[in-house]
């Protein structure tokens, strides 16, 4: 048994919301501007799991992302490339083949997303047609009926059974920060999916409202640092859902940078689940180069 | 420890406060440099007009002063002079207070609405000037443009619009007695927050019925003069506000002078002992707001994380140039090494520099003064064997800073535990229990300010209940609002202001 | 130009200028007989709709800042400051004297201004904590009831409107009024106040002409917790008890004549506060 295995809800440290907000609105006003600024959009390009989850999504949706997931725009080929494309199982092998080349993962959302209401072996099986069928990162849902019923074991189980399906593959935990009614129920839910084997904690599926925001935000990342500072282990953070436009996802940014500091600006620890961010970014980005001029969206590709 | 499968269930406490302490000096600690690496966002201040000389502001007027004397305020986050005040003599106190006792005669008689009305004039010009005034403010006292424009601009405009609602309403205050004004009220204020003080002093005397005679501290005179242009704009009746710039020997000039109804004052314990004694055998009543070593007490299931950013802002906060500053954090033993380690952590993202930088944390102390009395106390810390601690974070290469300190390893017996030091400096003390860690709460001839921090509902009460200071902070700090009563137990002064207790200082009870 | 463009009277619901579901309209003539303006009847289904915009308006209108609250009626009167001359007309189209149309809309600014001060001192003035003999801090504080029906339909001209509509506002709580019958149309243009002064929307919500049938049902309405009713004939005072007893309302009879005699007072806050009493013990 590793260290990280283990769980204790005692150990749980109770987190006040007033502070919490005091906190992030006061980190809301560091101002982000010249080469810092141009940095973190690129950065925050580079942490980009470009998404499509619905239920309309088909081949063509899914090729089409991909192509923009490699090169957000053709105007400026010089801009990195997202993170990955996030996308339901059945697409997996599709995108795995349209990102052939590129550095961009496939991340699959899987376990009954986004309700997580299926029996437990249904959804290890998903998880393991998806890894065979190459996926390189899987985004699964806590149960969280459960979890507010207070069965911390059962929960802690099905990530820890479902980690081991991963095998090597890296492993995001959806809290859906949303539906836990409290932070402090975030904090447990945090320390939980951790100590149960997550690479990533991630605040939502961003189907219910409301999705990321900056104070789960926080206390997850909160729980991480104590849990670097316990273990050694440096652990990933996604916010994902209501991430629309550039100073919103540099909020962000500086929410981590003065959390986790350094280490953590990267997208191998730090990644926005996102769609629209992607063209606020770019506009952003060109405004740059453009003699600081405001950009229009017909410039940029819908994808 | 809950492993794994329903079957193998074991519970084993592991406390997670202890298992840090172990770790601790294994883990390489974060890195954060991003505080070094912000790109300078400077509030632009070239539109703000500065006069090269300013006079005092008697009967509605600016004018010179008598005698020609003049001195000095130093922008101190560079050094440079920012401007030349008038340094008031005996002839220009007695023409304030003269003009101050004249404009009495009809201010008292107009109606509490009529007087009502004036105030929210200016509180409304006050939020529509609050940017310039903040930067104004800025420029004088070396605070930060974003607590000037975050935290003291607002709170002027809202003290200002608390007592103008109370203007027509003084007998709600006071149920059972006729209420009325006292006269001339001599206020002398002090440089840590001067406009904010300026508006604690002015509005609630005003909305009583006084006029007033105010002195700003030597360092920071300008924004008052600022203050004075909105009195002009307000149409405010001459002579209901005249302001004396000047040093010490100003104010005992005020103090003593035989014509003022009322007397107060906020600054240093020393000077509002030599005020008692001033008053001594006279009939004025006075009101001090002094000086404060204020604890704040962190217990083990306080919410860690918080409570840090709560240690933080009750020490760093105005650069720590606060009377109600927790400048004394007691912590649990067993949580202590966790808390200073979150607070090294933190401390490396405050950010030393400009004021006028939105990005700055921590801006310029006050004065070479000041700032020469914090270094002293810090060679003190050393030389008594306290542990010292500062971040790492570069500090501009001219003007006044001081990098934010911790003390630990410190005991009630060090002097740096018992001196107000009114700088970026923590002492850091650790308890037991909670009887340990009220006694040496109360244990200074302070008493102004504390703070309590527990996940617990019944402890606060109880911890809060016990601590002999006039302002007590659960699970927060460093909060002012005007509707809440603000002062001191024993040395830390007599008096509340803002609420409906900090009207009792200006009315006459028959 | 000689021709001017008439102005069109509606009600005020929802943040919203709207006329009635029912369609129909009523004549407001001058003194002479003339016809000023139409304006919409209230019917029980525009009642009905106005309740639904006041509670879904008064959780978060509570729950804004003392002070908020405090600058939006400070705000108030500034606007009516600047609209003086306009309510003065319409006043006067109405049948009131100049002099008496002046020191309405006068004393009306003067009332907003007073009341804006109240609202973040009335909780000084009436919470208490209580010194119980068991070891627990327990505080007593005034919690806005939530919404208003307010019956103002026999109340005559400006100044009353105002003044009973003043405390129900500062004191956190959503309204919906009949709107006096003579001062019908200074009446509906204070709803414009109301709406640039950043008082969100359905917390003030203002109908002209009430039918018959929809007077008695604002006394019984099962989601109105609180009816005030001004210059209530007496025979009607004790049918309109009977009826509110349903949901047990806390009912408030209006003195027109009274009220034009006092200025602003806390008690009238109070009068659409709860008081809430909270318990915690005090202990390790």
């Amino acid at each position: 048994m590793t260290e990280q295995m283990n769980f204790n809800l005692i150990d749980c440290p109770p987190v006040d919301e007033v502070g919490v907000q005091e906190r992030v609105a006061r980190l809301g006003k560091r101002s982000i501007k010249k080469q810092v600024k141009e940095e973190w959009l690129k950065l925050a390009i580079s942490m980009m799991d470009l998404t499509t989850l619905e239920g309309k999504d088909s081949e063509g949706k899914v090729i089409q992302l991909c192509r923009k997931a490699i090169c957000p725009d053709p105007n400026h080929p010089e801009f990195p490339s997202v993170a990955a494309v996030c996308v339901y199982p059945p697409f997996v092998k599709l995108a795995k083949k349209h990102l052939q080349g590129s550095n961009v993962k496939v991340a699959s959302v899987a376990t009954a997303f986004p309700s997580g209401h299926a029996p437990l072996n249904h959804k290890i099986d998903e998880v393991r047609q998806c890894v065979d069928n190459g996926a390189d990162e899987i985004d699964m849902v806590i149960s969280r009926g459960a979890f507010l019923a207070s069965e911390y074991y059962r929960v802690f189980d099905e990530i820890a059974q479902i980690k081991q399906a991963c095998g090597d593959v890296h492993l995001k935990v959806i809290l859906e920060t949303g539906e836990l009614g409290s932070l402090d129920q975030v904090r447990i839910a945090s320390d939980l999916a951790i100590s149960a084997g997550a690479d990533f904690i991630k605040t939502s599926t961003g189907k219910v409202q409301p999705a990321a925001t900056l104070p789960v935000t926080l206390v997850m990342l909160e729980s991480i640092r104590d849990h670097y500072y316990k273990t050694g282990k440096k652990i990933g953070m996604k916010p994902a859902g209501g991430i629309r436009d550039s100073k919103t996802a540099l909020h962000y940014l500086v929410v981590l940078a003065e959390t986790l500091g350094d280490a953590w600006m990267t997208p191998d620890l730090f990644r926005f689940g996102a769609s629209s961010l992607l063209n606020d970014v770019l506009m952003q980005l060109v405004k740059f180069e453009d003699g600081g001029w405001y950009q229009g969206i017909d410039y940029f590709t819908a994808d | 420890m809950v492993v794994g499968t329903k079957e193998s269930i074991t519970l084993q406490p592991i406390n997670w406060f202890l298992m840090s302490k172990k770790q601790n000096n294994i883990i390489p600690p974060l890195s954060y440099s991003v505080s070094k690496s912000y790109a300078p966002a400077p509030e632009s201040s070239a539109h703000i007009h500065i006069e090269k000389e300013y006079g005092f502001f008697i009967d509605g007027n600016f004018s010179k002063s008598t005698s020609g004397k003049q001195f000095d305020s130093i922008n101190p986050s560079s050094g440079d002079v920012i401007a030349r005040f008038a340094h008031a003599q005996k002839a220009d106190v007695d023409a304030a207070v003269s003009s101050a006792k004249e404009a009495y005669q009809r201010w008292s008689k107009l109606s509490g609405a009529q007087r009502g009305l004036y105030l929210f004039r200016i509180a409304r010009i006050i939020q529509e000037r609050s940017r310039e005034l903040a930067i104004v403010e800025c420029m004088d006292s070396g605070k930060t443009i974003r607590e000037s424009r975050d935290v003291d601009l607002p709170l002027v405009a809202a003290h200002f619009f608390y007592y103008a609602g109370w203007a027509d309403k003084l007998h709600y205050a006071f149920p059972g007695k006729k209420v009325s004004s006292l006269g001339v009220a001599a206020q002398i204020i002090p440089w840590n927050f001067p406009l904010l003080m300026a508006a604690w002093k002015i509005a609630p005397a005003l909305a009583a019925g006084n006029t007033v005679v105010i002195k700003p501290a030597e360092t920071t005179p300008l924004s008052i003069m600022f203050l004075a242009q909105i009195f002009q704009e307000a149409e405010l009746p001459a002579g209901v506000v005249n302001i004396i710039t000047g040093d010490g020997s100003t104010g005992e000039l005020l103090v003593s002078h035989p014509d003022i109804q009322k007397l107060a004052f906020t600054g240093s314990t020393e000077v509002g002992k030599k005020i008692m004694r001033k008053l001594a055998g006279t009939s004025i009543p006075y009101t001090l707001e002094l000086g404060g070593k204020g604890a704040n007490i962190i217990f083990d299931d306080a919410a860690p994380d918080q409570a840090v950013e709560g240690i933080i802002n009750a020490i760093f906060f105005n650069q720590g140039h606060v009377c109600c500053a927790g400048s004394r954090l007691l912590v649990q033993e067993g949580i202590a090494p966790t808390i200073i380690q979150k607070l090294r952590d933190r401390m490396e993202t405050l950010i030393v520099g400009d004021p006028l930088d939105k990005n700055t944390d921590i801006g310029a102390i006050n004065s070479k003064a000041q700032l020469d009395k914090i270094n002293d106390h810090i060679k003190i810390g050393q030389s008594e064997g306290a542990t010292l601690y500062q971040s790492s974070n570069p500090l501009p290469s001219r003007g006044f800073y001081c990098r934010p300190t911790l003390f630990t390893d410190v005991a009630q017996s060090h002097k740096i535990t018992q001196d107000e030091i009114f700088g970026p400096v923590l002492t850091i003390q650790t308890f037991r229990t909670p009887d340990e860690a009220i006694e040496k709460a109360n244990n200074t001839p302070y008493g102004l300010s504390g703070g309590v921090w527990t996940d617990k509902g019944a402890k606060i009460f109880k911890i809060t209940s016990a601590i002999k200071a006039g302002v007590i902070w659960a699970n927060t700090f460093n909060k002012f609002d005007p509707t809440s009563p603000f002062g001191g137990y024993k040395e830390s002064g007599l008096g509340r202001e803002g609420g409906v207790h900090g009207l009792s200082a200006y009315v006459k009870l028959s | 130009m000689d021709i001017n463009v008439k102005k069109t009277y509606k009600h005020y619901v929802d943040g919203q200028f709207i006329r009635s579901e029912s369609g129909r309209t009523h004549v407001v003539t001058d003194n002479k007989g003339h016809t000023l303006a139409h304006v919409n009847v209230c019917s029980r289904k525009d009642l009905r709709i106005s309740v639904q915009a006041a509670h879904k308006s008064a959780q978060s209108w509570a729950k804004r800042s003392a002070y908020n609250r405090g600058q939006i009626l400070y705000r108030i009167a500034e606007v009516l400051t600047n609209r003086s001359s306009e309510f003065i007309h319409e006043l006067k189209l109405e049948g009131f004297s100049e002099k008496n149309a002046r020191e309405q809309v006068e004393k009306s600014i003067e009332l907003w201004v007073s009341y804006a001060g109240w609202c973040d001192k009335y909780q000084a003035i009436f919470s208490t904590v209580n010194p119980v003999a068991s070891s627990h801090f327990n505080f007593s504080n005034p919690e806005p009831v939530g919404y208003v029906g307010l019956d103002a339909s026999r109340g005559t001209g400006f100044y009353v409107l105002n003044a009973v509509i003043a405390p129900i506002l500062c004191g956190g709580n959503a309204v919906v009024v009949f709107l006096p019958n003579k001062g019908v149309l200074a009446g509906l243009s204070l709803a414009e106040v109301f709406h640039t002064s950043d008082v969100p929307a359905g917390v003030v919500n203002l109908l002209s002409s009430p039918l018959p049938d929809t007077l008695e049902h604002l006394y019984a309405h099962r989601d109105i917790p609180s009816v005030s009713s001004l210059d209530t004939a007496t025979d009607d005072k004790k049918r309109y008890q009977e009826i509110a007893a349903d949901n047990m309302k806390r009912i408030r009879f209006i003195d027109s004549d009274e009220v034009i005699k006092s200025s602003s007072s806390p008690y009238e806050i109070m009068a659409y506060q709860e008081i809430k009493t909270t318990w915690h013990p005090i202990g390790l």
